[in-house]
This record gives C-alpha cells, sequence and structure tokens, in this order.
C-alpha cells in the first residue's frame, strides 16, 4: 500500500513525509469508518480523529507490526468507540425506503435494491462481527491481518466472520423473499 | 463428512483458505448433496456481493481538513519545546557562563551563544523527549516522585494504567478530586497520582511538563482538543475494556491539561478544578472565595486573564460539544461566552 521509505521518514520528523503519508491513507481510513458507522459525517469525523491520532503517535508505530493493520486499528478503535457511544436509532426511514422502492421495482432497479439490502443487513451485525466483515471485504486482508488489526486471536476472527456471513446470508434470504416487515 | 462440516469449508473456500485435498472434499459433498450445493451457491453470491461494495471516498480532503488542527499541534510541541530550553538555558547561563561571554568581541560572542542555544536546545529536547517516554511508558519512577506519599495506588496498577493510557490521560486528572485520595484503581490510578500530587500547592515540576503552559499560553484553541481526545471520557469510565492494548497512545502531550492549581498573575488567588467545578481560593490564606456550580462534563484550559479579574475555563461535555465559561472575580460571578 505504501512505500516503506515514506514511514521511515515521516517517523524521523519529515514532516512533509507524514502529511504525504496522511493522504495516501485517507480513503482507506474513511472507507472503513463508513462502512462501520454507515453514515457519511460519522465517517468523516470519526476519519479526521484517526488521521490527527496517527499524525501525533507515528512515532509509536514499530516496523514489526505492518503499517495497514496499524492504521485500521486505530481507524477501528475510534468506530468502535462512536458505535457504543452514540444511542442505537432505528432507522426507521431506511426500512420505508426499501419497502417503497420493493413496491415500484423494476427489473432493472434490482441491483440497487440488493445494495440496499446488503447494506441493512450489514447494519445488524453486532459491531466486531461487522468490523471484521469491513476489514475483510473493503480492505482485503487476510484472516491475519485482520487479527492484528482487531488484536484477536485468529480463531475467534474465524468465527466472527463466517458468522457474519451466516447472518447476512439468512438476512438477505429474508429480505428476499420479503419476510422482513421490521 | 456431514453438513456442518462441510459448511465450515465452504466459508473457507469463499476465503481462498482451502488446500487442494479440501476443494476436493467439498466439491465431492455438494456434489450429492443439494442443500449444501445450494447453500454454497448463496455464500459465493454473498461473497461476489460483499466484494463489489462500493470503495467509497471522502467528499473532500480529510488532510486539509485537519490541516489547522494538525498546524496547531506542531505549533504546541515548538513551544512546549522553546519553554523548555529556554527555562534550562537561563538556568544554566546563570551559573557564569554569561560573564565568559561578554569578555568577548561582540561578533563572536553572538555567535558563540547562539551555538551554545541550539546545542542546549537539542539536548534540552531530546531530554524531554525522554522525559515524555518515561511518563507514558511503564517505568514507575517518574510516575513516583511525582506522587505524595498518600497515593494509595501501586506501583503495578500505575505501570499499567501508564502503558495503558497515553499523555492525554494526564488531561483526565481534572475529572478527578484533587483533594481526595479515594478516586479508584486501575487507569484512574495515573490520574489520582497526578492529583494528589497537584492537591494543595501548584506543582510546576509535576511531569515536568508543559501543562504549565496554561500559564504561559493564554490562548489555546479548544477545537482542537476535542478531535483530538476523543476517548478520554470512555477510558475514563471502563478501566476493565481498554481496546487500544496493542496501540499505545502517545498523544500530544504538550496539549494543556486542565491543571489543578493555578495561580492568578498577582499572585493572590489560586483556581481549583475540584470535581465538577472550578473553586478560586485565597492564595493568602486557603479561604475559598468562590465557587462555580457543578458542571456536566470535563473541566479543563482553566486560564487567568492578564489582569487577574477573570478567570475562563471550558467544560468538555459528553457528546464532544465545548462550552466556554468566563468566572468574573469582583462580582464572584461566572457567564457563559460565546466561542
Amino acid at each position: 500500500m505504501v512505500e516503506p521509505g515514506i514511514i521511515k521518514a515521516a517517523q524521523s520528523g519529515d514532516r512533509d513525509a507524514l502529511i504525504t503519508l496522511l493522504r495516501e491513507i485517507e480513503t482507506h481510513v474513511y472507507r472503513t469508518a463508513y462502512y462501520i458507522l454507515n453514515n457519511e459525517q460519522d465517517a468523516m469525523d470519526a476519519a479526521q480523529e484517526a488521521l490527527i491520532r496517527i499524525y501525533t503517535k507515528i512515532g509509536s508505530y514499530e516496523e514489526k507490526a505492518q503499517f495497514k493493520t496499524w492504521v485500521q486499528r486505530i481507524v477501528t478503535n475510534i468506530c468502535i468507540d462512536k458505535f457504543r457511544r452514540s444511542k442505537p436509532t432505528v432507522s426507521i426511514d431506511e426500512h420505508d425506503l426499501v419497502f417503497r422502492e420493493k413496491q415500484n421495482v423494476e427489473d432493472e432497479v434490482m441491483s440497487s435494491y440488493a445494495l440496499q439490502d446488503i447494506r441493512s443487513a450489514i447494519e445488524q451485525l453486532p459491531e466486531h462481527h461487522r468490523t471484521v466483515v469491513v476489514l475483510r471485504y473493503l480492505q482485503d486482508f487476510s484472516y491475519n491481518e485482520i487479527a492484528d488489526s482487531l488484536d484477536l486471536p485468529l480463531n475467534t476472527v474465524k468465527s466472527y466472520l463466517f458468522r457474519a456471513r451466516q447472518q447476512l446470508q439468512a438476512l438477505l434470504h429474508d429480505y428476499q423473499k420479503g419476510g422482513v416487515r421490521g | 463428512m456431514n453438513c456442518q462440516e462441510v459448511m465450515e469449508l465452504m466459508q473457507r473456500q469463499l476465503d481462498d483458505d482451502l488446500e487442494d485435498g479440501e476443494i476436493e472434499v467439498l466439491m465431492n459433498h455438494t456434489r450429492q448433496c443439494p442443500d449444501c450445493a445450494a447453500m454454497l451457491e448463496r455464500m459465493k453470491l454473498l461473497s461476489a456481493e460483499l466484494t463489489s461494495l462500493p470503495k467509497v471516498v471522502p467528499s473532500y480532503s480529510l488532510v486539509d481538513a485537519i490541516m489547522p488542527e494538525l498546524l496547531r499541534i506542531d505549533e504546541q510541541q515548538k513551544q512546549s519545546a522553546a519553554l523548555q530550553a529556554a527555562g534550562a538555558i537561563m538556568a544554566g547561563n546563570g551559573n557564569g557562563s554569561a560573564s565568559d561571554e561578554a569578555a568577548l568581541p561582540r561578533r563572536s560572542q553572538r555567535k558563540r551563544r547562539w551555538t551554545s542555544w541550539s546545542a542546549f536546545g537539542g539536548v534540552v529536547a531530546a531530554g524531554i523527549v525522554a522525559g515524555i517516554f518515561l511518563i507514558t511508558y511503564p517505568p514507575n519512577i517518574g510516575l513516583k516522585d511525582s506522587a505524595n506519599g498518600n497515593s494509595s495506588f501501586s506501583a503495578d496498577s500505575a505501570a499499567e494504567s501508564a502503558s495503558l493510557l497515553d499523555g492525554m490521560a494526564l488531561k483526565n486528572m481534572v475529572k478527578h478530586d484533587g483533594a481526595g485520595g479515594d478516586a479508584p484503581a486501575g487507569d484512574a490510578g495515573v490520574q489520582s497520582l497526578n492529583n494528589e500530587s497537584g492537591s494543595g500547592a501548584e506543582n510546576e515540576a509535576r511531569e515536568g511538563l508543559a501543562e504549565n503552559d496554561e500559564r504561559d499560553i493564554q490562548s489555546v484553541d479548544q477545537y482542537g482538543e476535542s478531535l483530538v481526545a476523543p476517548d478520554e471520557p470512555r477510558s475514563m469510565g471502563a478501566p476493565a475494556s481498554i481496546e487500544r492494548q496493542g496501540d499505545s497512545e502517545g498523544g500530544p502531550i504538550f496539549e494543556t491539561a486542565g491543571g489543578e492549581a493555578v495561580v492568578s498573575p498577582d499572585g493572590q488567588y489560586v483556581a481549583n478544578i475540584v470535581q465538577h467545578a472550578v473553586q478560586v481560593t485565597q492564595a493568602a490564606d486557603g479561604k475559598l472565595f468562590m465557587e462555580t456550580a457543578r458542571k456536566n462534563g470535563k473541566l479543563e484550559q482553566l486560564t487567568w486573564s492578564e489582569d487577574g479579574s477573570e478567570l475562563t475555563f471550558e467544560v468538555r461535555l459528553e457528546q464532544g460539544a465545548i462550552e466556554k465559561y468566563v468566572i468574573s472575580l469582583e462580582d464572584k460571578t461566572e457567564r457563559k461566552s460565546s466561542r
């Protein structure tokens, strides 16, 4: 993802390198935040927090860990915090939207409808399951990389991922059958 | 192989985690088991959909958006370093090196002073960094030195807390009762230790860091604080569930903390953050001069105005908003001030 040279330079006080580094990772940081928090504004906030934290703590990154897992660890921690602190709101609007679309659905709309489903389904996953899915599919992390980022044992990562997929699959099955009535 | 075991293979297959032999086992089973075959299809479909989730990007540059904050952080670090350096150099000059320099011709004198300045600055800056490391990482020494005798926390919990919490935790001091010795154990250990040492007297030596800049740097932008240290309230209340284990937080230690005791410029009063209020006591006899109402958040940025007639502070609310208050000494009132 990022050249090791820039990281070293950034760590040894080269401010320009550090800024460049932040620019290179900002999209990845945002993307993770977006899919965990499922809200653009929250994601912007969380991502900015994460970038600032990376800026100030760049010195604490140790080469033995992968840089990308270190970065993702920071952003997932912030997101899980935010997640816990905000009140769980029932997004009635979104569900209404889904049903409305369903009534009007044409074949060509099916693909965006499918997307709504998946996003809604992901939203229903518990925070750690959701995070694992996001790291796996949005960041293309391997089991080990996910384990490093979240500081979880390998087996736990697998179990979260597998369970999440099972849940998603069940939820989508329901959606498609029109079974979910909130 | 039963369907349940096969399920595990299916899942791993989605992550390309199967060896050839295992793939064959999977295929053999699904060939004969329609249920599993159907399930595999659904799982593959799901995985494909997840893979094709849009790779969203932020609608404006986040780094640009945080640039002011980054600059502010840089400034603070520079100022703190300069302050420490200046302090050390003045102490150094007082020891006679100045008299040597006075004898030399002006030009080389200036040159000499410059080199010794930068050398000093370098050494002191390095010393500061080392000091910061000592504070934020295990060695109990740093914490113990600044703690009072009546601190009741084990070095272990302090060390553990220190290694788990970053320098920003020092700012959490404001939340605890400076006077009482009954603060909760665990990660509150660090804060309370600092509190203990701060209670009753202004403690410049405490941590030796730039928390003193509330005295020197009056105008600190509080906006940055809310961005930089959002996790404080959490780490305060949940000593058990510290998730940032591997991620040691050596945050911007130069940030102004809500230091306990701040003396007014004329030396007449001492302002303290006590639990959720600010107390002003008379420096001469320690009598309580006035006390603000209880606030619903963390109090920080206790700052005297230049002429000592006003005291400002901020309250950081749970949701992250910051309220600024001004205490007027002559009529012993407090009012909210706009940002």
